[in-house]
């Protein structure tokens, strides 16, 4: 599928750029993040990073013109390896000729039974879906879907048709009531969210952990937030459990070699996630610093499209209030995401000289919901113990 | 009663009744169109008088004194024209639309004369069951002019069957005279194509009314066969309460009105020796407590609930 | 015994008549000529002149004459010698048979049968080819049946003259010697409002009644050497509709249409594609289709009537187009 670059805002107050030289030929291979053209405003001048792997296929704004912010200035034709979406002979992008004629027996028989109608082969008139073809399709195929989502990109997460289900009437809004519309990002996240506990059996396990010793360094240094020592005890286990930091495509475990954690943060414009890249080579200074600016980013609405990509694992922390633990939806196409509960005060158990104690300590509930596809129970509650033994331990903050 | 007594009562009866629906008409108790017989009473007393219970008359609209004659019950009657549940129809009908068989009186429709082919059909069960009964049809001049009214007469004529055609020609089918009518002067004289008698009689006289009945009566029972009796005589009021009869000329009006029958009636009964004071005392304070009670029962019998308009369609549901 | 659809009728007279004294026929031409179509034939010997009553040219009368001998018990079959003459007696039918007994609050009931041979394809031009029934269909007090087969007409018309209400009898003259059928001896009765599969098939559903349920018949087995399997229902009734066989044969098959002889505006096909279009919209995975006359006079000379008339190759064809859809 063809990336395209566009001319980005380099500046509050910029509306254009100049395009002051082509760094790559056209037709010529580029690598991801690779310097792809120079580009000046009035303010700066600026090297504009390749989006992605490939070949820049076409140039679409020649050196020294200047276009509005937005412009699309080339077309990248990536090559690494392409996530189609499978069978593309059964599919039908949305057609208005077949939508258009729909019998109200196939209407019925869609809703009832869940059938993605883009999938149903037409062979009636005009290649209107007969009721004949859509009991073949429920005899042979049934109503599952098999489509992954390729990225999450900044703004434009690629909103699949979603699959007409079960459906109750809607609520039909009185006098007096607010009817808030959905914004592109409330929207995205409601249908990535019914999308994942569609796609991936959750099962969510639980763990206590001790958390006084993480809570001493922290007061120590507050620089050292407490999601980054999270973060760098998810990486430890990741290493030992590389199937958590994995997708599934069509029938296969592809196990991912970067360790990029996602951090969800909480906006008032929604949920979002960026992303500590390569996490698995910062230390835990590097990665709370990290999570700092990124967090600064999020606040301004600054965050770059690279900055809430390439996720493989995430974290969330929704908060101290009433967040004992939870059940967190996963962040396709990841298969797993830890939550952090609240750090409260607690009695807990402990062995003083042989003998058995009550102490009160700080603890922290741990959720990990995990995809049962390929990620069994056993798997899942020793990749959450191994983080609770990573967070107790001694822990040396370089 | 005896029967020069009943005979007045019946008349007066049949104008204070009538006096009575044109009241509550005007009031708006009663709705739709109201037909007054008003100066006809000798008609349609007259003819109905006497006959047998399970004789079936077939009045028109303006023969409420022959449903009267023939046994109706004024309350029943009252409660039909206001629409009420404990009428005739239970509301479904207005006015005469609808009868009851079993004191003999079959309801009128809109389409004047449709009932003549209907008591031929009465008449013809009568026959093939070798019964005495007979049927008694009304109609107005008017409606001798529709084809049902030929069909029936000559049908009648064919097959002799007891039923006796009454016309009451009252010179005006609503705004047309008889001379736009029909190019005969009396309707009896249809008789004759048919293979019948037809007879002419003064309609306001009860008497002559019923001498000429008593004849066709008794054809129709010995299986002589159908006779046209034509009553001349005369409407005071328009052909409805809403029609003021402008058509008619004012001198023809007071000369029939100096032939009302009851009035007549009345020296008729002075002569024969009745203290015709003291009769009209105790009539008209009979005749008050008969309609006050039809009064009262109708407006306080309950209307139809709306879901019964899908009632009463089949005999036999599916 | 095979039995014409003709002497099917005939034999339904005369039993009831020797069954029930207070039936009585009632018509013109039936008594001495035994009917111009032969139907009451044997009757007026058999039961003589004052049950098999010769009336003079009076259609009107007929009806009100039977009228008024059912209000007071009896049983009469009155019989217009053509459909298309029912007209003469219009007022009398939907004024005064139909309404007597709402009129009266239920207290009188009108249990009376009027035959009318209807239908074309004799040759019979304007007045002697008509299918009347539309124009009685929305009549309420009526019922209207219309058999197609010779075992349906002497059943239906048995019960028609057991009910006791105002049955108008529509007898597809072109039938009447055209089909045989072996009926049984015993007697038997069809109800009123009860439609009838004749053929059952999935793919599907043709809709009709008289002489077209034969015309269905023919192009549903055509249309089985293509693969396509249909399914006819015979209404016998029409008013009221069997609803209920209707529309479980739409559910079945989702592709119905409507085959009538009577012109296509204004015929009850109008009325059965409306009750299924609110009542099975869900289960259509095709347009409700049509076959009927063509909205014109029923002309005399052959190619006339036979480009007017629905047959068996209109009917595959609109058959084959839903099949398609």
């Amino acid at each position: 599928m063809s990336v395209k670059v566009i001319m980005p805002q380099l500046g509050e107050t910029v509306a254009e750029g100049t395009i002051t030289q082509w760094l790559i030929r056209e037709g010529d291979k580029v690598e991801k993040n690779q310097s792809l053209v120079a580009v000046s405003t009035d303010k700066a001048e600026v090297e504009i990073p390749s989006p992605e792997t490939g070949i820049l296929a076409k140039i679409l704004v020649q050196a020294g013109k200047t276009v509005p912010v937005g412009t699309e200035l080339a077309i990248i034709e990536p090559l690494s390896p392409q996530i189609h979406p499978t069978g593309s002979e059964g599919l039908r992008k949305p057609d208005v000729t077949y939508l258009e004629r729909l019998s109200p027996l196939v209407r019925k028989l869609a809703r009832e039974k869940g059938v993605d109608l883009a999938k149903v082969k037409g062979t009636g008139q005009d290649g209107r879906i007969t009721k004949e073809d859509i009991l073949k399709y429920l005899e042979a195929e049934g109503p599952v879907e098999i489509e992954t989502i390729e990225k999450v990109k900044e703004e434009k997460v690629e909103v699949k048709e979603a699959p007409i289900g079960f459906m109750i009437p809607k609520y039909q809004p009185k006098e007096g009531d607010k009817i808030i519309p959905f914004t592109k990002i409330r929207k995205n996240i409601a249908e990535h969210m019914t999308y994942s506990k569609r796609v991936s059996p959750h099962v969510t396990s639980f763990t206590e952990v001790d958390i006084e010793k993480i809570v001493r360094l922290h007061k120590e240094n507050k620089d050292l937030s407490y999601i980054a020592f999270v973060t760098a005890a998810v990486v430890s286990a990741l290493k030992e459990f590389p199937v958590l930091n994995s997708s599934v495509v069509n029938d296969n475990i592809v196990i991912k070699k970067e360790i990029n954690i996602g951090i969800a943060v909480d906006t008032e414009r929604g949920l979002v996630v960026p992303v500590i890249a390569g996490a698995d080579r910062k230390s835990v200074t590097d990665i709370a610093k990290e999570i700092q600016t990124l967090a600064d980013k999020v606040r301004i609405g600054r965050l770059t499209p690279n900055e809430i990509s390439g996720g493989t694992f995430t974290i969330t922390n929704p908060g101290v209030k009433g967040n004992l633990f939870g059940t967190p939806i996963i962040n396709q196409p990841q298969v797993a995401i830890l939550r952090m509960g609240e750090i409260v005060k607690r009695p807990v158990v402990k062995e003083c000289n042989g003998e058995d104690v009550i102490a009160v300590t700080h603890t922290m509930y741990l959720s990990l919901s995990y995809d049962h596809r390929i990620i069994d129970g056993v798997t899942g509650n020793n990749f959450l113990h191994r983080i609770k033994e990573e967070l107790e331990k001694e822990v040396q903050v370089t | 009663m005896e029967k020069d007594i009943e005979l007045y009562y019946l008349m007066k009866l049949t104008r204070e009744f009538e006096e009575e629906v044109l009241r509550l008409y005007k009031q708006g108790k009663i709705m739709g169109g109201v037909y007054c017989g008003y100066g006809q009473e000798a008609v349609s007393v007259g003819v109905t008088y006497g006959l047998e219970k399970e004789d079936i008359i077939f009045p028109l609209h303006r023969d409420i004194g022959a449903c009267l004659t023939k046994g109706v019950d004024p309350k029943i009657l009252l409660a039909q024209l206001m629409g009420k549940k404990t009428g005739f129809s239970k509301g479904k009908e207005s006015f005469l639309h609808a009868g009851d068989l079993e004191i003999g009186f079959f309801g009128a429709t809109s389409m004047l004369a449709a009932t003549l082919p209907v008591a031929c059909g009465a008449a013809l069960k009568f026959k093939l069951n070798k019964e005495k009964y007979i049927a008694v049809a009304f109609f107005g001049e008017g409606a001798s002019s529709r084809g049902d009214f030929h069909e029936a007469l000559n049908f009648a004529g064919v097959h002799k069957l007891p039923v006796v055609f009454v016309c009451e020609n009252n010179f005006y089918a609503y705004s047309t005279p008889v001379n736009l009518q029909m190019a005969i002067e009396d309707v009896a004289d249809r008789a004759q194509g048919y293979g019948f008698k037809g007879m002419v009689t003064s309609g306001n006289d009860i008497h002559a009314v019923m001498k000429t009945m008593k004849k066709a009566v008794e054809m129709a029972r010995s299986g002589q066969g159908p006779t046209l009796v034509e009553c001349k005589t005369y409407r005071y009021h328009g052909h409805s309460e809403h029609d003021m009869a402008t058509y008619r000329k004012k001198e023809e009006l007071i000369e029939w009105e100096s032939r009302d029958p009851i009035p007549r009636y009345e020296v008729y009964l002075e002569k024969k020796g009745y203290d015709l004071a003291k009769v009209k005392e105790e009539i008209s304070v009979k005749i008050k407590g008969v309609i006050d009670e039809a009064v009262r029962f109708a407006e306080e019998s309950p209307y139809p609930e709306g879901k019964e308009a899908m009632e009463d369609l089949y005999a036999t549901p599916i | 015994m095979e039995t014409t659809y003709l002497k099917a009728i005939n034999e339904a007279l005369f039993e009831e008549m020797e069954r029930d004294e207070k039936v009585f026929l009632i018509g013109e031409d039936i008594g001495a000529l035994g009917g111009a179509f032969k139907v009451t034939e044997g009757l007026f010997e058999r039961f003589g002149p004052e049950r098999v009553i010769d009336t003079p040219i009076s259609e009107s009368l007929i009806v009100g004459v039977a009228t008024g001998a059912a209000i007071l018990g009896m049983r009469p079959v009155a019989e217009m010698q053509f459909a298309d003459f029912i007209s003469c007696a219009f007022d009398q039918i939907v004024n005064m048979a139909a309404t007597l007994r709402y009129r009266h609050g239920g207290k009188v009931k009108v249990p009376l049968v009027i035959r009318a041979p209807s239908g074309a394809g004799i040759h019979g031009g304007l007045f002697h080819s008509q299918n009347p029934e539309a124009w009685f269909f929305h009549s309420p007090g009526l019922k209207i049946v219309a058999p197609a087969t010779a075992y349906d007409a002497k059943g239906l018309l048995k019960s028609a003259i057991r009910d006791d209400d105002p049955v108008l009898y529509f007898e597809h003259k072109y039938l009447y010697r055209r089909i045989k059928e072996d009926l049984p001896d015993k007697e038997y009765l069809v109800p009123i409002g009860k439609a009838d599969i004749k053929r059952e098939g999935k793919d599907l559903t043709m809709i009709t009644y008289g002489a077209t349920l034969h015309l269905c018949l023919e192009a549903a087995n055509i249309l089985q050497k293509e693969k396509i399997e249909t399914e006819v229902v015979d209404l016998r009734t029409l008013l009221p509709l069997d609803r209920e066989t209707i529309l479980n044969s739409v559910k079945k098959t989702n592709k119905v249409m409507v085959v009538h002889e009577d012109r296509k505006t204004g015929g009850i096909g109008g009325e059965i594609a409306a009750v299924i279009a609110e009542e099975a919209f869900e289960y259509l995975d095709g347009p409700v289709m049509r076959v009927a006359s063509l909205d014109t006079h029923y002309a005399f000379s052959p190619p006339l009537e036979e480009f007017i008339l629905p047959t068996t190759e209109k009917i595959v064809a609109k058959a084959r187009e839903l099949a398609r859809y």
